[in-house]
């Protein structure tokens, strides 16, 4: 496998994993109707993916390396790339990181969400719009 | 060849410092370019405090913490106008006392209120500094009212909007922000200064009598050349811009701010109509250490403060209008410091919260969630993960007597004190007139020359002093 063949690999690990991560934090804010986490967030993801190229260099390449970390942190027991896994299982993985004794782990998620939040609450009509049967 | 502007000032920065700079300077005659490294765009390009401000206004995207524990997010624009055209618009003038400290430990010279008056008078005068005329936000009349009930004395701060003459006796006036992009950026042309956006100065260089900055437009390199430069790019940019020109005594090592902490209130009324008004209501009960105001609570950002409390299952679409998003910030002696990074175009910033600074932060949130439950806050939500939600004032001794650093969300957005004013040359890195000491006509004139954190929002001081700092360049103090 050449370089850049490994490079691109990784890229595309990387986008899979960020964009998993950020349409799973939307749908857990966005209700708890599983129907819902069928519904695209491509543009929370966007600006998600946005923010992390205008942050300094020496900050987001910790953050793609532990998003990395985080990809396969489950990988041995569970059998596959936290992208490849049933939602259930996703969801269950970032609730533990958020809750890790695990300073680095905590803001790890605590990053995502924050972007994730104010992207998915900034959409045009968000104000206005109620749902029903939300907790 | 690289491009070459000829001036007999530059003006580096086209925030409070830079415009007010290049405006003074401009107009009593002198050839000044100010250069801006973001883009020129108008005071409504975006909504404020929106994402689409984020993208197009916010250096770094918003996201170059100070680095420490915890880390403390930091706002700093990039654009013309600086922070003008992303801050809240309240105005202070400098208290007193903190003139008073600078004069005695950092030996500035003329800087007395007298000496700062006509000053503050001119810019207050030009951004139209006044009360609103209308009717105050219903979250801001809260904080009003709580403090009244704890028998604190709560003080409405005026803002540099100005506002529409007919108004509807029962509306919020919303006025328009006077940020420089309204007044000082349009008068500085006018008094034919040249503005150049896009411009990003990497370093500063002396060849004989004259400075040179070696800058980069469009990625093809740009040099100006002029008799003496003023330095205006902000509490960090600026530091970094000298040490990246070897320039580096008392140059970015006390870098101070205000750390703020946050508390979400839920009241039984809905008081959270117009959310992109910030309330002008502040708290100085317990000044110069600490402040207390209205935050910013649109539906975006109190879901981000709401982040701390996953498990609070709070319906934000539903109940939004009764929540308001409020404030602490305490001011003291902790300074951190600003260092360029190898390959790397933004400096890291480093800031250590000292655990006194924690126990008055923790003493600064009990107090503001006593005055919320007072003005009749049925919940509350600090700034803590993790921490109960607050249900009553038996409920404040929850709030540890420490704010602990891996759970406690953090900001600011003053930055001051990175390159400190005043005649004490072991610990200032400016004369009292922001001459670098030692650099003849290399001059620092922004928010980096404030001797320490003054306790108020920032911006009145800024341009007071740089004006000072302008006429005194010019002669004509």
């Amino acid at each position: 496998m050449s370089v850049f063949s490994g490079r691109e690999a990784m890229l595309s690990y990387l986008s899979k994993t960020i964009s998993t991560l950020c349409r799973d934090i939307a749908a857990m804010h966005d209700c708890s109707d599983p129907v819902c986490a069928a519904a695209s967030y491509d543009d929370v993801t966007e600006f998600v993916v946005e923010q992390l190229r205008k942050m300094p260099v020496f900050l987001s390449r910790p953050i793609l390396l532990a998003t990395a970390v985080f990809g396969v942190s489950r990988l041995f027991l569970e059998g596959s790339l936290f992208h490849n896994r049933p939602q259930d299982q996703r969801c269950f993985q970032v609730e533990s990181w958020r809750r890790s004794r695990f300073g680095p782990s905590r803001d790890l998620i605590k990053f995502y969400t924050s972007l994730v939040v104010l992207a998915l609450y900034s959409r045009p009509g968000t104000a206005a719009k109620e749902i029903e049967g939300d907790g | 060849m690289a491009e070459a502007i000829l001036c007999q000032v530059a003006v580096i920065g086209s925030g409070p410092g830079g415009a007010v700079t290049a405006m003074t300077l401009a107009s009593k005659g002198f050839d000044v370019v100010m250069l801006e490294e973001g883009p020129y765009l108008k005071l409504d390009s975006c909504p404020p405090f929106s994402i689409e401000e984020m993208r197009q206004k916010y250096r770094w995207g918003g996201l170059n913490p100070a680095m420490g524990a915890p880390k403390v997010p930091l706002v700093e624009a990039c654009c013309v106008g600086g922070g003008s055209e992303i801050n809240s618009g309240l105005y202070h003038r400098t208290p007193p006392e903190i003139l008073e400290l600078w004069r005695d430990r950092f030996a500035v010279h003329y800087l007395t209120e007298l000496d700062l008056l006509p000053h503050f008078e001119a810019c207050e005068s030009a951004l139209s500094v006044q009360l609103n005329p209308g009717p105050q936000p219903a979250a801001s009349i809260k904080m009003k009212t709580g403090a009244e009930r704890l028998g604190w004395k709560p003080i409405e701060v005026p803002r540099w909007f100005k506002y529409s003459q007919a108004l509807a006796s029962n509306s919020i006036a919303p006025g328009i922000r006077q940020s420089m992009t309204e007044t000082f950026v349009p008068a500085a042309q006018t008094a034919g200064c040249r503005i150049v956006p896009g411009v990003r100065a990497d370093k500063l260089e002396r060849t004989g009598t004259q400075w040179q900055v070696r800058a980069v437009r469009q990625g093809e390199p740009l040099t100006i050349r002029a008799e003496a430069i003023f330095v205006c790019c902000g509490a960090i940019e600026t530091p970094a811009l000298l040490r990246r020109s070897r320039i580096k005594k008392n140059i970015g090592n006390s870098l101070a701010f205000h750390p703020t902490v946050k508390v979400v209130a839920v009241f039984e009324d809905e008081i959270n109509g117009e959310p992109t008004d910030i309330g002008a209501q502040q708290v100085k009960e317990f000044s110069p250490r600490v402040s207390m105001g209205c935050s910013i609570s649109s539906l975006p950002y109190l879901a981000l403060a709401m982040t701390d409390h996953p498990d609070a299952k709070v319906n934000l679409r539903r109940q939004w209008r009764r929540m308001s998003i409020y404030y602490a910030m305490i001011s003291g002696p902790t300074t951190g410091v600003v260092r360029n990074v190898p390959l790397s175009p933004a400096p890291l910033i480093r800031y250590s919260l000292s655990a006194e600074d924690l126990r008055d932060l923790s003493t600064a949130l009990v107090n503001l969630c006593r005055l919320l439950f007072a003005a009749g806050a049925t919940h509350l939500y600090p700034g803590i993960a993790e921490l109960p939600v607050l249900a009553s004032a038996d409920d404040l001794t929850k709030i540890p007597l420490e704010l602990p650093r891996d759970r406690t969300s953090l900001m600011t957005a003053h930055l001051f004190s990175s390159c400190p004013m005043g005649q004490a040359a072991d610990f200032t890195a400016v004369d009292s007139f922001g001459q670098v000491h030692g650099y003849r006509n290399l001059f620092v004139n922004d928010a980096s020359l404030l001797c320490t954190a003054p306790g108020v929002n920032p911006q009145g001081t800024i341009m007071a002093l740089a004006r000072r700092n302008a006429l005194h360049f010019s002669k004509d103090l």
